[in-house]
């Protein structure tokens, strides 16, 4: 998720940047909707992470990769839909 | 399979899927008008899925087989539904506010960044603290 998302992000920089709080608010939207769900996915024994995997601590049995994973899975995806609507936009004139 | 096996497929309906549904009911015109951006959008979640075969692989993380539908293809197959449906989502709150953001110049309207905008009523504050000063003496 880290690779992509800095790819995007320096690629496209300059057009992204008016749109910084588009993004922000999509952040803060994955976080709101990602957190509850995966707390109680993992309460409910839908997945789970082994000790070894995660090297950051864990917040509610939650590591904090998962924090970092949605934030940045919010960033890509609201990074990514403003650029192809921008593609698009500039293609159809 | 029994009921707790569909256990992950009711957590994307539920978490995924309300506020999906309200987020378009909320913004159906604008939404419409960009599904295929949406939709270009949620397809390229498909090579994203397949890295979890990966993840599964390195023990990053698992399912528990008593609450998944236990079939897969690379990924658990809820993972095929759940990528398109969080990408469809995350476009389409993204569609919504850049819409706003075009359409009104501004996402939010704190009342502190109008503050910052106006001019300071620098002669009533003076007068309020010669005022003040005065009172204290």
């Amino acid at each position: 998720m880290v690779i992509p998302t800095i790819v995007l992000i320096l690629l496209r920089f300059k057009q992204l940047w008016p749109y910084r709080s588009v993004i922000l608010v999509t952040v803060i939207a994955a976080l709101l909707v990602g957190l509850p769900w995966d707390y109680f996915a993992a309460k409910t024994k839908i997945w789970g992470w082994n000790e070894q995997c995660c090297s950051l601590p864990t917040i509610s049995g939650l590591p904090l990769e998962e924090f970092l994973f949605i934030t940045l899975a919010g960033i890509f995806i609201s990074a990514l839909t403003i650029t192809i609507k921008q593609v698009l936009n500039k293609k159809g004139g | 399979m029994n009921l707790f096996q569909l256990a992950y497929l009711i957590t994307i309906l539920v978490f995924i899927g309300i506020p999906f549904v309200i987020l378009w009911r909320k913004n159906m015109v604008s939404l419409r008008a960009n599904r295929k951006i949406i939709l270009l959008v949620s397809l390229s979640s498909i090579p994203f899925v397949a890295f979890e075969f990966f993840a599964l692989k390195w023990g990053a993380w698992f399912y528990y087989s008593e609450r998944t539908l236990n079939f897969s293809f690379l990924a658990q197959v809820e993972t095929y539904i759940l990528g398109p449906i969080i990408m469809a989502f995350g476009a389409s709150l993204t569609i919504a506010c850049t819409e706003k953001l075009e359409k009104e110049g501004e996402l939010f309207r704190l009342p502190i960044l109008k503050l910052r905008n106006r001019r300071l009523p620098w002669k009533a504050l003076r007068r309020a603290f010669v005022v003040v000063a005065a009172t204290k003496r």
